[in-house]
């Protein structure tokens, strides 16, 4: 599968309902702390970036992991992890740049993004269309079209 | 001062050949997939644009790679990618303003624009002279001269 | 092609892993001196508290090296390196290779004192060493050094329901990893929890008559039935060394960005190398299970013909007390005592944190009670990127869009009473 979560940082107003569903999603709990997609805010500039893991091919989280529970999937390249044998230790946590990594308090384990099979309910419900489900290679020829588009605003000034 | 990629618009006229001979140059095959440089092309509006590394000076993919694998060559100022840094987490991608920089999913790296170490070759292939490596100041010389003429034109028509 | 590893732990099971990776039909070899299936050794104080089962220490089991066609000789060890013919000897005979890996680890360190051969004294390295603790049944325990092994190993047998006393030579808890502010809230939470810390003591005997009955410091006497050694660990280079491989300063074999070592087609990793600090450049003994893993990657990939560079070490300690997450990366204040450094400092009772800076770079970071963001302070400290370049991303809302995580960072550099 070579969809992944692009993010559209722009567009993010820090309404926060992509934690609330993520959490609600997978843990059952109405509690944003639980959930795998974070935003990380400047409340006195109102700057709202979400983050979430980015599915590294080469992963650093799994370096730091003390029990190497964190692995590449073979068939979605996803970064998974084998939940049972984490003993909740949040090196990896400590260790993602991109605060990729969860530590659901309840069960006592370190969790990450996989893209709810395939669906991911956080592009689903954000209002404002800062999430996308696409493949990166969709998105940087989505972004190359924007960008001919400006350099052409002199030969076409009708866009 | 290092020399820039100029692209004319005016003058692309889409054959693909610098996305062919880039592909060919790095990855030993000819594909626009695979190429660096990339032609947005509009069928029905009848325009191409080839977008190519802006080289930017003070440019984001540089600061949000959290490995440090993308770096300014102190010689050229082409913006370059270490490879074997590279944890492919294509970040570098989604920073990018300008959609140049791609990814390979079968090596698990990023890649862009390298300017072939100084002699970028597209500029050589390019039959219609639409790419060109000059200095800088040779670049903001040359539209400046090109909006002055059009304002010309206008006054004169 | 025929690869040797001598070590079966976090190392050595790395480095056979990455080879198999790259090479489905390599000849793979490992000599464990334990006769277990790789283990986890961070993870015996979760094993002593309880919180785990002995089964899950255990990343392996006996038929995964079948499966990866690694050809493992358990519970031998090796008793030399020939160099000239290429080969390795143990008591069972001699082994040839084309490529060898050491990885041979460290050992706990017990001080040479009076008592510390009766019965009831441990150190905690081995699953074996944790076997032996809990058929003991300790009861009123006293452990021995307060680094990230032993402080995890007091919060474990607290929490297994032993009477707990923490000793530590020098001034305060975890010292080589906490300042003083931040190593007060540790020793607060220690506290708080029963264990008795006692800082600026140092340990003389253990008397007892056939085991341990009591410990005797320059300052009391604690009665006693177990006394855990968490002191400090020795490489394991007595079989380089009198093989001709070259041994560092610091003790530990001494290897190149690549891991190889002074002898043709040798190569080291993990906690027997003397590596080099990512930071200063120089010789550095990083001791940590992430750095092993990632020295035995490059190990190998430099075995299998593609070279690769080691970017040196870093100090991570990450540690949850009694549901609260501490973390040193780097240095500390007092590591760069005599050098121009700056701390940028914020929290309170229940979170605080601290930045250590030199010369414009991040060079350290320690926290109490925070969990979100320090990746990308680490992030910062291993690409080695000035603060005044996060500053300048940082403070343009436009910019700082497109590098999303310098916003985190930013907010614990920029905060309001920061000087930065």
């Amino acid at each position: 599968m070579n969809k992944r979560l692009i993010i559209h940082a722009e567009k993010c107003n820090g309404c926060g309902i992509c934690e609330l569903v993520c959490a609600l999603s997978h843990s059952k709990q109405w509690h944003p702390s639980l959930s795998c997609i974070k935003i990380t805010a400047d409340e006195e500039r109102h700057l709202y970036f979400p983050t979430v893991c980015a599915q590294c091919i080469e992963p650093l989280c799994s370096t730091a992991c003390l029990m190497n529970v964190i692995q590449k999937d073979v068939e979605t390249g996803l970064t998974v992890r084998d939940e049972l044998s984490c003993i909740g230790c949040r090196a990896c946590e400590t260790t993602c740049p991109f605060s990729g990594c969860t530590y659901d308090y309840i069960d006592g384990k370190v969790v990450n993004c996989n893209l709810c099979q395939g669906d991911p309910v956080c592009v689903k419900y954000c209002p404002n269309g800062a999430l996308e489900f696409a493949s990166i290679e969709g998105a940087a020829a989505f972004k190359r079209h924007d960008s001919a588009r400006y350099r052409l605003i002199e030969i076409f000034p009708e866009g | 001062m290092n020399n820039v990629i100029f692209i004319d618009y005016h003058k692309c006229v889409g054959c693909g050949t610098c996305e062919m001979i880039c592909s060919m140059v790095h990855e030993g095959i000819c594909s626009s997939l695979l190429s660096r440089i990339r032609i947005v092309r509009d069928q029905v509006n009848g325009y191409n644009v080839p977008i190519t590394c802006a080289l930017c000076e003070k440019a984001p993919c540089i600061n949000i790679c959290p490995v440090k694998a993308i770096n300014k060559d102190s010689g050229t100022g082409a913006i370059t990618i270490q490879d074997s840094k590279c944890i492919g987490c294509r970040q570098c991608v989604q920073a990018c303003p300008f959609g140049h920089m791609n990814f390979n999913f079968n090596k698990g790296v990023a890649f862009k624009c390298d300017l072939c170490e100084g002699d970028p070759q597209c500029v050589k292939f390019c039959w219609t002279n639409a790419i060109n490596y000059i200095p800088v100041e040779l670049a903001i010389g040359t539209k400046r001269f090109e909006v002055a003429s059009r304002i010309v034109e206008y006054e004169n028509a | 092609m025929r690869f040797v590893i001598i070590g079966n732990g976090a190392a050595g099971n790395a480095a056979a892993e990455t080879i198999r990776k790259y090479d489905e039909n390599a000849e793979i070899i490992m000599f464990s001196s334990e006769a277990f299936p790789e283990y986890s050794a961070c993870a015996l104080p979760d094993y002593i508290s309880g919180w785990i089962p002995r089964s899950h220490l255990f990343l392996k089991d006996y038929d995964d090296y079948k499966h990866k066609q690694i050809k493992i000789e358990w519970g031998q060890s090796v008793t030399e390196i020939d160099t000239v013919n290429k080969q390795v000897i143990t008591e069972k005979g001699m082994t040839k290779y084309d490529k060898l890996i050491i990885a041979s680890g460290s050992r706990a360190f017990i001080p040479p004192i009076n008592g510390v051969n009766l019965s009831g004294n441990f150190v905690i390295k081995s699953v074996s060493d944790v076997d032996r603790i809990i058929e003991h049944e300790p009861s009123q325990v006293v452990v021995v050094g307060s680094g990230n092994i032993g402080v995890e190993a007091a919060e474990a047998l607290e929490i297994r329901g032993c009477k707990v006393t923490l000793i530590e030579l020098l001034g305060r808890v975890m010292p080589k990893a906490f300042d003083a502010k931040a190593s007060a809230l540790l020793y607060k939470i220690l506290t708080n929890n029963n264990i008795r810390v006692l800082t600026d003591e140092k340990v003389l005997e253990v008397k007892g008559l056939k085991q341990v009955e009591e410990l005797v410091t320059n300052r009391r006497n604690i009665p006693c039935d177990t006394v855990i050694w968490t002191v400090g660990v020795r490489q394991n280079v007595e079989l380089a060394q009198k093989s001709g491989i070259s041994i560092g300063k610091l003790g530990g074999i001494k290897v190149n960005s690549r891991m190889e070592t002074s002898q043709q087609d040798i190569y080291a990793c993990g906690d027997c190398i003397e590596s080099i600090d990512l930071l200063t450049g120089q010789p550095a003994l990083s001791l940590l299970w992430p750095n092993a893993k990632r020295q035995a990657q490059v190990a190998a990939l430099n075995c299998l013909g593609k070279p690769t560079e080691y970017e040196g070490s870093v100090n991570i300690i990450v540690e949850e007390i009694y549901d609260t997450l501490c973390v040193s990366i780097g240095f500390t204040e007092e590591m760069l005592s005599g050098r121009d450094f700056q701390v940028i400092e914020n929290g309170n009772e229940r979170f605080y944190y601290r930045i250590v800076i030199s010369n414009g770079l991040i060079v350290g970071w320690q926290s109490i009670g925070i969990s979100n963001g320090i990746g990308t302070i680490l992030a910062l400290i291993k690409t080695r990127t000035p603060i005044a370049e996060v500053k300048r991303v940082w403070q343009n809302s436009d910019l700082v869009a497109k590098v999303p995580w310098y916003l985190t960072a930013g907010n614990f550099l920029f905060h309001e009473f920061s000087s930065i």
